[in-house]
C-alpha cells in the first residue's frame, strides 16, 4: 500500500499581511476608525480587498472599550459587514489560532483578526493604560475569594517574582540588567512605549509589586493589531507573505486555586510549545529566532528553558525587546506574531521563528499561552 | 440529563459593584456630525467609490471598505420607515410613552433614528395609524445644544 | 485529525427565575457539564478545550470563562475559549466547537452556555447599556423597543394583525407545557399577556428573565461512533453574519435581511435546497414573537409575509411539517447565554430521538438559530443533521 498524507497537509496557512497602528493621545480616532485603519492597512499589506474575506475575527475586551458588545462597533470596521464576525475575549494570539482553525476547517479560505487594545481612558501613557488594566484585572478575578483579598494581574506576578528571588532562582542584578536591555533593545524600534534607560535608571525606578519595580512590569500601551491570514493558493498567490504558520499549540496555565501556578508558571508554554513542535515537525535546535512573552524578567529564563530555546542568543529573542518596551494588553499576542512574522520577511527560506505569546488578564494564573512556528518563504 | 436540586439551606449573596469612569473618543466622523448638529446642520457622507451614504456620518465605508472624505449637508427632513411607542421605558431613560422612529433622511440611504415628537399618544391605536411608513417628518432643533445626539429634540410630522 | 463535528452529549440544568435560583453560575455550570458528558459517555479528562459564553457587563466578573472554568474539573492546561458576542455567544460555541473538530484543532470540545442574567440588580438597565451609546443610547432605546421596530413595519407591510403576532406567544407557550425545562408556559394569565410594553409588542410577546445553564460536547465523529450511546448528529452547516451597528443600518424592518443572507450560505453549506421541504424541525431565537415569523421567512421557509399564515395552518405546531420551536423558544425560559445555546441543544435531542419536549417523529434535520446585538446585528445559524440510522 502506497502511503498518502492526511488532509491536513494541505492546511498551508499563511500570514498574508499585517498591521500594527500605535495609538497616541492625539490620534482622533472613534475606537471602529482605528481598528478601519488597522484593518485596512493589514488588507493592503496583503495585496487582498475586503470581499475575498470571509471570515473576521476580533479580540477585544468591553471593559477597555467602555462599551457594551463593543464588538457590534468594530465589526463592520473590521470587514465584518455580511460577513461570518466572532469575538475572543481574550488575548489576540488565542484569536488567531480560531481564525487559523476557520481556514483549516475550510470555512474560508481568508481570514482577518484584529486585537484592539484602545482603552477608553482618554490617555495612552504608561501610567494611564495600566491603570485601567489593573482595574479591569481585579474585576477579572473571582468576586467572592480573590477580588476582595486584592489580585490583580500584575500582583500575581509579584507574588512569583518575590518567590523565584527567595528560592534563588533569579537575582535582582539581573532582572535589572535584563529590564535595561530589553528597554534598550526596543527604543530603537518605532513601536517602543519605553525611552532608552541605564541600568541605574531601571535599579532606582519605583517599586510597584515588590520586588518588582515599574520597569520590570510590562510596558503598558494602546494599539490595534491587523494580520490576514490565508489558506493555500490563496495565500501563495499573494505578492509578499510574510511567513507560513507549520505549527502551533496552546494551553491554559492553572487557576489561581492550585499551587502549580507558582511551582510551574511555564508548564502550559511548556505543553503549548511541545504540540507546535510535534505539528510542525521541526526541533527545537531548528529555531533561529524566538518573539516570547515574558511577563517578568523572574519569569524569562524558566519560560525559555519551557519553549525549549535556551540555545538562542540573546540577539535572536525578543530584538524589539518584548513585553518591557511594549506590552498592549490583549492585543500584545497579535503584536508578538507580527514581530516574528516581519523577522521571518526578512530571514531566508526555510527559516524558523517561534512566537509564544500569554495573555496578563490575571496574571500567570488562568493565563492561555499560544505558540507558532513561522517559516520564513 | 436532567438535574434535581439538592440545596437545603438558602444561598448567601454578595453585592458586587463595578465602577469605572470612561473618557470615550468621539473620533472624526461623528465628532464633525455633533457639531454640525449643534450648528442646527444635518451632515452625512457618501462614498465617493460606491455612492452608498451614511447619516450619522462615517468616515469608512463598511460595504466597499473605502475611505470617505465626502460629506454632504442635508436637509432635516425624510419619511418614517418604522416607529414604535415605548409605553414601558426604563431606568434612567426618557419619560413614557414617548415615540421612537427610524427616519429616512431625503437623499440618503441611511435610516436615523430618533424620537418622533408632537403625536397624541393618549389613544395607542389612533397614534400608531399615525405613525407609519411614509409619514413625512422635519427635525426640530432643541433650544440648548451641546453637540449630542439630542441637539435635535426630535422629528416632527412636516405640516402639508 | 480532520473529522466531522458531532453533538454526542447535552446537558441542561432545570431553569427557573433568577430569583428562585439557589445554585452559583460556577455550580449550574458544573452541572450542566456532568449532564452533557455523562449523556455523551464520556470522561472529564478526554475533553481537550472548553468554550464558556458570556455577555460582559452581566457577570460578577469580565472574562467570566476563567473564574467559570476551574469549577468543572477539567484537566490541567485545557484550553479555554472566551466568546463574546452579546446575543449569539451562545449560538457561536457549538459553531466553534464544530470548526475546531473539522480543523483537526481538537477532538472533544465541551460548550458552556452559563446563566447569564442572575447577577444584575436592575437587568433591564444593563441591556440597555447593549444599545449603541452616544447616538442611540439617548434616545430611549432598550432592548425591547429595538424588538418592537420589526413587528411594526412587518404588520404594515402585509397586513398583519396584533392577534397574528399574539398567536406566536400562545403557540410557543402551548409547545412549552410539555418542556420541563421551560419556565413560563398557557398558564400565563391573558390580563398579563395583553399589557402593551412598546407598540405592537404586548407583555405575552416578550421573553421572560431565567436562570439555568446548558452544555453540549462537540466529538470528532470517528470518536463518537466509538463511545457516544447516542444516534449521531452532524453539524452540517454553521455561519454567522454581522450587518452595521446603527439600528438606521437595518433600511427595511419588515424583513430580517441578513438573516436571508446567512440561510443562503448556511445551506449551501449543508446542501439544503428546499428548506421547508429539507428541514423537519426549527428553534429560532424569538424573545419577541413576531419575530418567529420574519424568522421563518428569512430563513426562506415560505414567502415574505406568509409565515402567519403557515401557524394558522397549524404547519408550525406540534404536528405540522415545519414545527418551530417546539421547546417553546426564549419566550418560556431565556437564562441568557444558555437561552442562546438552547436552541442548538433543543434540535440536537429532536434528532436523536430524545426530546425532552414534544417530539418530532422521525426528525433527520433541523436549524437552530440565535441573534444579538444592537437591532439583532448578529445572527448565527446551525444546521444539523442525523447520520446514524
Amino acid at each position: 500500500m502506497p502511503h498518502y498524507s492526511s488532509p491536513s497537509v494541505q492546511d498551508e496557512l499563511y500570514i498574508a499581511g499585517s498591521s500594527w497602528l500605535k495609538l497616541e493621545d492625539d490620534s482622533g480616532l472613534q475606537l471602529d476608525e482605528a481598528v478601519f485603519e488597522a484593518c485596512s492597512a493589514a488588507l493592503r499589506n496583503a495585496g487582498i480587498k475586503r470581499h475575498q474575506v470571509a471570515l473576521s475575527i476580533t479580540s477585544s475586551l468591553d471593559l477597555y472599550d467602555a462599551r457594551s458588545i463593543s464588538n457590534a462597533l468594530t465589526a463592520p470596521a473590521a470587514a465584518g459587514y455580511l460577513n461570518d464576525e466572532l469575538r475572543v475575549e481574550g488575548d489576540g494570539a488565542a484569536a488567531f489560532l480560531v481564525a487559523a482553525a476557520g481556514l483549516a476547517s475550510g470555512q474560508a479560505d481568508i481570514a482577518i483578526v484584529v486585537a484592539s487594545s484602545a482603552p477608553e481612558v482618554g490617555y495612552t501613557s504608561e501610567a494611564a493604560v495600566r491603570g485601567l488594566q489593573e482595574h479591569v484585572s481585579s474585576y477579572t478575578f473571582d468576586a467572592h475569594t480573590s477580588r476582595p483579598v486584592g489580585l490583580t494581574a500584575n500582583t500575581v506576578l509579584g507574588l512569583h517574582a518575590a518567590n523565584r528571588l527567595d528560592v534563588g532562582r533569579v537575582s535582582w542584578a539581573k532582572m535589572v540588567e535584563s529590564t535595561a536591555a530589553d528597554i534598550n533593545r526596543g527604543a530603537a524600534s518605532g513601536r517602543a512605549q519605553r525611552a532608552a534607560t541605564t541600568i541605574d535608571a531601571v535599579a532606582s525606578a519605583p517599586v510597584a509589586m515588590a520586588p518588582l519595580n515599574e520597569l520590570m512590569l510590562p510596558a503598558s500601551s494602546a494599539g490595534i493589531g491587523a494580520i490576514v491570514i490565508a489558506a493555500g493558493v490563496a495565500g501563495r498567490r499573494c505578492p509578499d507573505p510574510l511567513a507560513r504558520v507549520t505549527g502551533w499549540g496552546s494551553a491554559v496555565s492553572p487557576s489561581p486555586g492550585r499551587t502549580s501556578w507558582l511551582t510551574n508558571p511555564a508548564g502550559a508554554a511548556g505543553k503549548a510549545a511541545r504540540d507546535a513542535y510535534r505539528r510542525s515537525g521541526r526541533r527545537a535546535e531548528e529555531i533561529g529566532y524566538a518573539e516570547m512573552t515574558d511577563l517578568t524578567p523572574a519569569m524569562t529564563d524558566e519560560l525559555a528553558e519551557a519553549l525549549q530555546i535556551r540555545h538562542l542568543a540573546a540577539s535572536e529573542r525578543n530584538r524589539t525587546g518584548g513585553v518591557r518596551s511594549n506590552h498592549p494588553g490583549i492585543a500584545n499576542g497579535l503584536l508578538r506574531i507580527i514581530e516574528g512574522a516581519e523577522l521571518a520577511r526578512e530571514r531566508t527560506a526555510g527559516h524558523n521563528a517561534l512566537v509564544h505569546a500569554a495573555d496578563n488578564l490575571m496574571g500567570l494564573t488562568s493565563s492561555t499561552s499560544s505558540v507558532l512556528i513561522l517559516e520564513s518563504l | 440529563m436532567t438535574a434535581t436540586d439538592t440545596t437545603t439551606e438558602a444561598a448567601l449573596v454578595h453585592d458586587v459593584h463595578w465602577k469605572i469612569d470612561y473618557r470615550v473618543k468621539l473620533g472624526r466622523a461623528w465628532s464633525r456630525f455633533m457639531r454640525g448638529l449643534q450648528k442646527q446642520e444635518l451632515w452625512g457622507t457618501r462614498c465617493e467609490s460606491c455612492q452608498r451614504s451614511y447619516v450619522p456620518a462615517q468616515d469608512y465605508c463598511e460595504a466597499c471598505y473605502e475611505k470617505i472624505t465626502n460629506w454632504v449637508q442635508l436637509e432635516p427632513t425624510g419619511t418614517l420607515r418604522a416607529a414604535t411607542i415605548v409605553y414601558q421605558g426604563f431606568e434612567g431613560g426618557p419619560e413614557a410613552p414617548y415615540v421612537v422612529g427610524a427616519v429616512e433622511i431625503d437623499g440618503t440611504h441611511s435610516l436615523l433614528m430618533h424620537f418622533i415628537g408632537g403625536v397624541d399618544l393618549s389613544d395607542s391605536d389612533a397614534a400608531r395609524a399615525v405613525l407609519r411608513d411614509g409619514l413625512r417628518v422635519r427635525a426640530v432643533w432643541s433650544d440648548e445644544r451641546t453637540a449630542a445626539i439630542t441637539d435635535i429634540k426630535h422629528f416632527a410630522v412636516e405640516q402639508a | 485529525m480532520k473529522d466531522h463535528a458531532v453533538i454526542s452529549g447535552v446537558g441542561f440544568t432545570s431553569a427557573t427565575s433568577p430569583r428562585r435560583q439557589p445554585l452559583s453560575k460556577d455550580e449550574l455550570c458544573r452541572q450542566a457539564a456532568d449532564l452533557a458528558l455523562e449523556h455523551a459517555g464520556v470522561k472529564r479528562s478526554d475533553i481537550d478545550t472548553v468554550i464558556i459564553g458570556d455577555i460582559a457587563g452581566f457577570e460578577a466578573s469580565s472574562v467570566s470563562a476563567l473564574t467559570i472554568a476551574p469549577f468543572l474539573g477539567l484537566p490541567e492546561y485545557t484550553n479555554i475559549i472566551p466568546i463574546s458576542t452579546g446575543g449569539t455567544s451562545g449560538g457561536h460555541l457549538a459553531n466553534q466547537a464544530a470548526a475546531l473538530v473539522r480543523a483537526g484543532y481538537a477532538e472533544r470540545v465541551l460548550c458552556i452556555a452559563p446563566n447569564t442574567f442572575d447577577g444584575p440588580v436592575d437587568l433591564q438597565a444593563v441591556i440597555n447599556t447593549n444599545s449603541p451609546m452616544i447616538m442611540e443610547q439617548p434616545l430611549g432605546m432598550g432592548a425591547v423597543h429595538m424588538g418592537a421596530f420589526f413587528p411594526g413595519a412587518y404588520q404594515q407591510r402585509y397586513g398583519v394583525t396584533d392577534d397574528q403576532l399574539m398567536a406566536v406567544g400562545a403557540k410557543n407557550r402551548r409547545h412549552a407545557d410539555h418542556n420541563p425545562f421551560a419556565h413560563i408556559t398557557s398558564s400565563l394569565a391573558d390580563e398579563h399577556a395583553q399589557r402593551m410594553v412598546s407598540t405592537p409588542l404586548r407583555l405575552g410577546m416578550v421573553c421572560p428573565v431565567s436562570s439555568g445553564a446548558i452544555a453540549l460536547v462537540v466529538t470528532a465523529e470517528s470518536l463518537a461512533v466509538e463511545e457516544s450511546p447516542n444516534p449521531l448528529v452532524r453539524i452540517t452547516g454553521a455561519s454567522s453574519i454581522s450587518d452595521g451597528y446603527l439600528g438606521g443600518k437595518r433600511r427595511d424592518f419588515s424583513k430580517f435581511e441578513v438573516v436571508e443572507h446567512l440561510a443562503r450560505k448556511v445551506y449551501r453549506e449543508a446542501g439544503i435546497i428546499d428548506a421547508r421541504r429539507d428541514l423537519d424541525v426549527l428553534e429560532l431565537f424569538v424573545p419577541y414573537a413576531p419575530m418567529e415569523y420574519l424568522l421563518q421567512e428569512a430563513f426562506l421557509i415560505c414567502g415574505w409575509g406568509e409565515a402567519p399564515g403557515l401557524l394558522e395552518e397549524g404547519a408550525t405546531s406540534h404536528g405540522g411539517d415545519i414545527p418551530t420551536n417546539l421547546s417553546g423558544g426564549p419566550l418560556c425560559a431565556n437564562p441568557g447565554v444558555a437561552g442562546q445555546m438552547a436552541p442548538i441543544a433543543h434540535v440536537a435531542l429532536q434528532l436523536m430521538g430524545q426530546s425532552p419536549t414534544q417530539q418530532a417523529e422521525g426528525a433527520k434535520r433541523g436549524l437552530a438559530h440565535s441573534t444579538g446585538g444592537t437591532f439583532f446585528q448578529f445572527h448565527t445559524a446551525t444546521i444539523m443533521e442525523r447520520v446514524s440510522a
